[in-house]
């Protein structure tokens, strides 16, 4: 069973008078401990279909099921659930909240759930030791670089050994250096976890990281790639995502 | 009855409750008068103006009493009480006593204050009766200024009156009285009896050495009764034999008296007799004792100390206030041939009085026994002892006068 | 389906909770400590005035009930006459009363004592045969102490019976010194008396009461005393305790005679509670202004922590947090700072009683009952009344914004999308609550009261409150587009891109402006009302006030004091040659269906020669009045016809000496001295059935041409020495009159100014947060060139701007609200006709001080924007 697959897949939103078809008619299929790249240039959809993916939306046609579950037909209060146990997500921009340490948002899900302030805060701990970030650990946000807030993004998706993790442009705001890092990072945690990927960029070659690329133009997806090329830099890249 | 108790509710600290009734003549004109003393000691309670005695008149040789004016009360003096004690039975031979007192005590002849509340006289009354089957007794008192009406004594016909209780005389010449608190009360008639006894000189009886220092003072000894009682609730028809004083007067005595004990006897062969003692601090009790007696034919004799023996024989102490009273007594008259012993008719028959004058003393009925000469006589009558309780009289006194 | 509840099973609240407060809310709130405490510090002045008025309130009322019990003693009924008490012989018709209890005839009254050290303190004093009292009260004497026991009551009657004896409160004696033996001056009506201390009351029983300004004196020197010789007050009765009050009171109240009636000794309490109600309910309602504008700065707060912080809540939501986690923790957040408010609140109220006290406590001296209040202490039920009142309404405040903030879609965290704030479009809210509002308040207007309170008074207020709250987004819409016309034009740069920077956060702004217009709008209402109410009263003085010269006892302090001019005084003034007639008044306070009325008299005669009463009903008012000489009939004033629904023609029953007699309703005159409602007879009238009473005052008409101020200097000269009379000319009493008038209102200022002081905290949060939230922008304007004395200037101008919109609103609202307070809410709580008055030069005179005040309120945000650095990166 694929972890996440997707069937007629549409999103539209309302804004003003005229709708704007952000998704149309995607099919999708990810395997568990994939490593999928999704491509496309800007405003192509692949953040909507980041979102929908992530069950932080609802499409407005078709279905998507994660590990079996039809998302569209959960209610608020458990996609809301499914997304903080099963979903991971790093952000273009960190999306670090301003007010908690790096531990502190590392082990935000687990927190969010339930957990027990120290199962999460060691979990946390131990992940962001890995990611080498143990002299950050009580930093906030703001005294850490972009390449140490997007450690602490990641560390915050992978934390709760979620199903699924879904990048969304992770080193759009990263110098290439970094943004290598954190690709090679997710590949890592992608093979010692587990975890399946989906990896929203534009650039040609990040999308060489994935085991599959697939291409979005204006909604669609126009072709998919079966690739084993080996990671290439990443140019420098500040086109939002 | 308290007759010289006055205190009894009323003045605490104050004074007197003490009175003794005295007897009828007196050779010697310093002697106190038992009565009197009460009210002296309600005197001493209020606030006296320095003379005072200027207000209030004074008792005079050239003073006759005249009946039935004299009943009535007289203002002008300051110190005023009609009082009413006595024997008697249902027709089961139910035996019962009795006590009755209204006291009048000025306090400002002229008040300066317009006001109709504004105090003239203090106006006060005991009440008490023993049940001398169940040997229970009742007492309550009663104080009140007049105000709009409430207490009072009407000086033209005899009516003397404290809120519902009262005292007065008939149209057909016989004495009213009644008097009722919660569920016992009395209501009774008295016929006058003999003529009025005049104590002392023509009803004139010094107390001192000074002009005026005397009061007017007479007695009906054997006044027969008739008519309810009530007690608990219960209504009995009765009869026998009352007794009544009236006094009226200004000045007062020193205070040295600790008590006294005073008797009024009636006895089977028409001898009607009073006596008294004044107990003093130092013991001695003479020369503050004597008597009257009156003979059934009318005659009245003066009694001094010498004449006259009190004995205490047994006693009771009271559970209520600790106080041990004599409550039998052996008398003796050498001069008459009488000896008598008088017995309580009933042990408890003392008032307390704590809430207001905090003196408690002993008044009751008692039985008489004894001869005349050879012949066996016996009688009733009534027996007041104060002083035994608590403090002394003259504390008393001295309390209520040491402002 | 696999995603039911088994597989995503709810996890435990609590601990989640407690981590995101802790993170989420404390350490933002710690970083905003300003803002938290402009917060906090709203919330405490809303709930400090709330509680020091109802403190004030209570202690006005408590002190009277509590001083009525400790009085009251053992006292289970009590026998009342008419009015001003029954003469004593009455008493003798109650002789069976002894079938119920004990019966103890009482003298009261009130006296001024002066003390050696020049203080001066209000006695009670009660007057009583002690012989009978003792019982009913527990007396013990400083002297007796030793037993603590209740001296005898002959030996109290020692104490007392000199008729210049008085018994003082040991408390009192220790306040002034005082010994057994000291004198002791007093005023009594228009008299000065020197008493002598006879003894000391230990702190028990009735000496307990008034803070020990509890006098007892003998029923006779009482009566000689307070001038009441043949007149007791009432009879105090304790029934034996195996007879029940209820049915007691049934028997004694079917066989009394004419004229008397049995009342439970609450009675009187429940009166003066009822007296004082309707003042009471509004100065509640008034210190309720400044809680709800704390409460809007709850919601000010919350909401602008929502819109400030989307994109967190976004992030939050991305990774799982719950649309109930993130409610509660803005509820949390406004919970938090409504705590610590209103902790504060209890402390700041304590403290603002005392000034509330003495404000409210001379207003009730004057206009209706001298009050010793004594300050009620903060007690459990003050801390109950702030935390359960104060609590929940913030939350409820917050609820709005907490709802929405639960709204933010996770998709939000990503960037970019947290700047959503669309142009401003007009809900349907906005479009359609207005109008509703306003239609509810012209309802509510035309609703009678409810049992005298003007309950749907004060909700057509808030109708027209909530209709401004939400008018104020549209105002600030169109004044916007009209201000970025004017200030390119007029001034410079700064005030473009101010009126530009409002106009872009209406939904931010609009919550402060609503705030300070709707405070804004309520000291306006107020402001004329109370205008308006002033003019009225000048006017009917100059109408009314007609006398050349007015006489009263020193000690009467208002309409309701019992002082009466002793005969010597009146005579003296009456045949003074200079004297051409004299109007005695005379008055006392009834009970008329449960309220205190006054009954007064008057000579009709002379009032119609001489005076002119303003009549509202009918229209040949003076012709009525002149029929009613000599006839059954009374005048009544505005507030009473109002209060009891009585009209010209209508009768009404007055319980008098003789019985319960009905009398005529012949004309309904403007009064404005009682609201409580005046029943005036002729003099004649009066003394049929009152018989003849001391006046309470004179009106006194001087023959033509003198001059009333030498007059009245040389009637003052003629009366004995031990006279305490006021003689005031006309004009001096009409001086008086506004001067109490004023005095009366500065509570009512008071709570406004702090009610305004809480909004313009509002405004200054706001804009401090909307510096922050706008940070790139203001380093862009930095970047292109602005000086921080430009940026200053602007932030400078949107406060003023604010300030202009809100008070602009404001005064719209305020005339509006004002005509329901004339109009409605007076008439019903106070039962008196205003005219109504525009104080134009006093509006614009707020006005400019609000700009002012609003301008200076941006002083702090203008430096911490001019600080910013221009950015790096915009």
């Amino acid at each position: 069973m694929p972890v996440l697959s997707a069937e007629g897949v549409g999103k539209t939103y309302t804004q003003g008078e005229a709708p704007v078809v952000a998704v149309r008619e995607v099919d999708l299929s990810l395997e568990k401990a994939e490593f999928v790249a999704l491509t496309g240039p800007s405003g192509c959809g692949k953040s909507t279909l980041l979102h929908l993916c992530g069950g932080m939306d609802y499409p407005t046609r078709g279905r998507i099921w994660l590990d079996g579950t039809d998302l569209g037909s959960l209610e608020e209060g458990r996609l809301t659930r499914v997304r903080r146990r099963r979903i991971g997500f790093v952000f273009q921009s960190f999306n670090l909240l301003p007010t908690l340490t790096a531990v502190e948002n590392t082990a935000l899900p687990l927190m969010l759930d339930g957990a027990s302030p120290d199962v999460a805060r060691r979990k946390a701990t131990g992940l962001l030791e890995r990611l080498g970030l143990l002299h950050r650990l009580d930093h906030y946000p703001q005294q850490l670089s972009g390449g140490e807030m997007q450690r602490v993004g990641i560390a915050r998706a992978v934390c709760h050994d979620p199903l699924l993790l879904l990048a969304d442009e992770p080193t759009g705001n990263l110098d290439s250096a970094n943004g290598a890092d954190v690709l090679e990072l997710l590949q890592e945690l992608n093979r010692s976890l587990g975890v399946t990927v989906l990896l929203a960029t534009h650039s040609a070659e990040m999308a060489a990281a994935g085991q599959r690329v697939l291409h979005m133009v204006d909604g669609r997806i126009e072709s998919e790639l079966q690739s084993r090329r080996p990671i290439a830099r990443p140019d420098r890249d500040d086109e939002g995502g | 009855m308290l007759r010289r108790v006055p205190g009894g509710r009323f003045g605490p600290s104050c004074g007197p409750d003490v009175e003794l009734r005295r007897p009828v003549k007196f050779r010697a004109s310093r002697r106190s008068r038992p009565r009197l003393l009460l009210a002296a000691a309600l005197i001493a309670c209020l606030p006296a103006g320095a003379g005072w005695a200027q207000n209030w008149r004074q008792a005079r040789p050239d003073y006759r009493l005249q009946f039935p004016r004299d009943h009535a009360s007289h203002p002008e003096y300051r110190i005023e009480w009609w009082y009413y004690t006595g024997n008697l039975a249902d027709s089961s031979s139910r035996r019962f006593g009795f006590q009755l007192t209204f006291f009048r005590v000025g306090v400002r002849a002229r008040p300066e204050n317009p006001s109709r509340w504004a105090v003239r006289d203090l106006f006060m009354a005991h009440l008490a009766l023993s049940d001398l089957e169940t040997g229970r007794f009742h007492f309550a008192e009663r104080l009140n200024r007049a105000g709009p009406g409430w207490a009072g004594a009407s000086t033209k016909t005899y009516r003397v009156w404290n809120e519902s209780w009262e005292a007065g005389l008939g149209s057909d010449g016989r004495h009213r009285l009644r008097a009722r608190d919660g569920d016992f009360g009395i209501d009774l008639e008295l016929e006058p009896g003999r003529r009025p006894l005049l104590h002392g000189q023509a009803g004139l009886s010094q107390k001192g050495s000074r002009e005026g220092n005397a009061s007017h003072y007479y007695s009906l000894t054997r006044m027969p009764t008739r008519g309810r009682i009530r007690i608990d609730g219960q209504e009995f028809e009765v009869g026998g034999l009352g007794w009544m004083d009236h006094e009226f007067g200004t000045s007062f005595l020193g205070p040295e008296q600790i008590g006294w004990d005073w008797f009024a006897l009636q006895l089977d062969n028409g001898q009607d007799l009073m006596l008294f003692q004044i107990r003093r601090s130092d013991g001695r009790l003479a020369p503050y004792s004597g008597g009257t007696l009156l003979e059934a034919s009318g005659q009245s004799y003066a009694l001094g100390g010498s004449d006259v023996t009190m004995e205490p024989a047994r006693t009771w102490q009271s559970p209520h206030s600790g106080a041990r009273y004599p409550i039998q007594w052996r008398l003796s008259l050498p001069g008459r041939k009488l000896r008598l012993t008088v017995t309580a008719a009933q042990p408890d028959q003392e008032l307390r009085t704590p809430r207001s004058t905090q003196v408690t003393y002993w008044e009751g009925a008692v039985v008489v026994t004894g001869t005349r000469g050879a012949d066996p006589v016996a009688g009733r009558g009534y027996l007041e002892m104060t002083g035994y309780a608590g403090r002394s009289m003259a504390d008393v006194f001295r309390g209520g006068s040491g402002e | 389906m696999k995603g039911d509840e088994a597989a995503f099973p709810r996890p435990p609240q609590s601990r989640p909770f407690v981590f995101l407060f802790r993170t989420f809310i404390l350490r933002r709130i710690r970083e905003e400590k300003l803002r938290a405490l402009a917060t906090v510090l709203g919330v405490a002045l809303g709930i400090a005035v709330v509680l020091a008025v109802r403190m004030a309130n209570q202690s006005s009322v408590r002190s009277f009930e509590t001083a009525l019990q400790m009085v009251a003693g053992k006292t289970s009924l009590e026998i009342v006459g008419p009015g001003s008490g029954m003469r004593e012989e009455r008493l003798l018709e109650l002789d069976w009363l002894g079938r119920f209890g004990q019966i103890s005839p009482v003298i009261e009254g009130e006296a001024r004592a002066s003390f050696p050290s020049g203080e001066r303190e209000w006695l009670k004093i009660l007057g009583v045969d002690i012989l009978r009292d003792e019982t009913f009260r527990d007396y013990r004497l400083v002297r007796f102490a030793d037993r603590q026991e209740p001296p005898a009551p002959r030996k109290f009657l020692e104490l007392l019976s000199d008729p210049g004896a008085i018994v003082l409160t040991q408390k009192l004696a220790r306040r002034h010194n005082l010994d057994p033996g000291s004198g002791l001056v007093l005023d009594i009506g228009d008299r000065r008396e020197a008493l002598t201390v006879r003894g000391l009351l230990l702190d028990r029983g009735p000496a307990r009461a008034l803070n020990g300004t509890f006098a007892l004196m003998d029923i006779a020197a009482a009566q000689w005393l307070l001038g009441r010789l043949g007149r007791i007050d009432r009879v105090d009765l304790r029934l034996k305790p195996e007879i029940s009050i209820d049915r007691a009171e049934a028997a004694i109240g079917a066989r009394l005679p004419e004229g008397l009636t049995v009342q439970r000794p609450s009675r009187r309490g429940r009166q003066v509670e009822k007296m004082l109600e309707a003042f009471h309910f509004n100065l509640t309602a008034l210190s309720h202004i400044a809680l709800l504008v704390g409460l809007f700065l709850i919601y000010n707060t919350v909401s602008l922590s929502v819109i400030t912080r989307r994109r967190e809540v976004g992030i939050l939501r991305a990774v799982g947090g719950s649309r109930r986690q993130v409610a509660g923790l803005f509820l949390a957040e406004a919970g938090l700072l409504a705590a610590l408010g209103c902790a504060l609140g209890v402390l700041l109220g304590g403290w603002l009683a005392r000034g509330a006290l003495r404000l409210t406590g001379s207003t009730l001296d004057r206009l209706y009952i001298r009050s010793a209040a004594e300050p009620v202490s903060l007690g459990p039920e003050h801390l109950v009344l702030a935390f359960a009142v104060g609590i929940p309404l913030a939350l409820l405040a917050a609820l709005v914004p907490a709802l929405e903030a639960s709204r933010v879609a996770p998709t939000e965290a990503v960037s970019g999308a947290d700047r959503i704030e669309s142009r401003f479009r007009l809900s349907w809210r906005q479009r359609w609550l207005p109008p509703i509002l306003s239609t509810l308040a012209v309802g509510f207007a035309c609703l009678d009261s409810v049992d005298g309170v003007p309950l749907f008074g004060y909700a057509a207020c808030l109708a027209i409150v909530f209709a401004v709250a939400f008018l104020v987004p549209v105002v600030l819409h169109f004044s916007g587009r009209a201000g970025s016309r004017l200030t390119g034009r007029w001034t410079g740069v700064e005030a473009l891109l101010a009126n530009a920077n409002l106009s872009g956060s209406i939904p931010r702004t609009s919550i402060s402006v609503a705030a300070l217009a709707v405070s804004l709008s309520m000291v306006t209402a107020i402001t004329i009302m109370i205008g308006s109410f002033r003019e009225t009263v000048q006017y009917w003085v100059e109408q009314t006030l007609r006398a050349d010269l007015f006489v009263a006892p020193a000690t009467r302090s208002n309409v309701y004091s019992e002082s009466t001019l002793s005969p010597e005084v009146v005579r003296l003034i009456s045949t003074n040659p200079r004297v051409a007639a004299v109007d005695p008044f005379n008055s006392f306070n009834i009970d008329y269906r449960g309220r205190r009325a006054l009954l007064g008299s008057g000579d009709f005669e002379v009032h119609l020669d001489r005076s002119d009463l303003l009549f509202k009903a009918p229209r040949q008012g003076r012709s009525a009045v002149r029929a009613a000489i000599g006839a059954d009939a009374v005048v009544v004033s505005e507030s009473f016809a109002l209060r009891h629904g009585k009209e010209v023609g209508d009768r009404l029953e007055l319980n008098t000496p003789l019985g319960r007699r009905a009398f005529e309703v012949a004309a309904v005159y403007y009064d404005y001295s009682s609201d409580q409602g005046v029943v005036v007879l002729d003099r004649s009238t009066f003394r049929k059935y009152y018989g003849d009473r001391p006046p309470r005052s004179l009106a006194v008409y001087l023959e033509e041409g003198l001059d009333p101020e030498r007059v009245r200097a040389e009637i003052l000269a003629a009366l004995p020495p031990e006279s305490r009379v006021f003689v005031h000319t006309n004009a001096s009493l009409k001086t008086e009159v506004l001067r109490i008038f004023d005095n009366t209102f500065t509570i009512t200022y008071a709570l406004e100014i702090i009610a305004v002081a809480v909004a313009i905290l509002g405004v200054a949060t706001t804009l401090v947060t909307l510096i922050l939230d706008r940070k790139p922008e203001l380093a862009l304007l930095r970047w292109a060139g602005a000086e921080q004395r430009q940026i200053r200037k602007m932030v400078i101008i949107e406060a003023g701007l604010l300030g202009a919109v809100s008070q602009g609103l404001g005064v719209m609202a305020g005339i509006l609200l004002s005509l329901i307070l004339v109009f409605v809410i007076n008439v019903q709580s106070f039962g008196w006709t205003i005219q109504f008055h525009l104080p134009a030069g006093f509006l614009l005179q707020s006005s400019l001080l609000i700009l002012l005040a609003t301008a200076l309120s941006g002083i702090y945000p203008a430096f911490r924007a001019g600080r910013m650095p221009p950015s790096r990166e915009a």
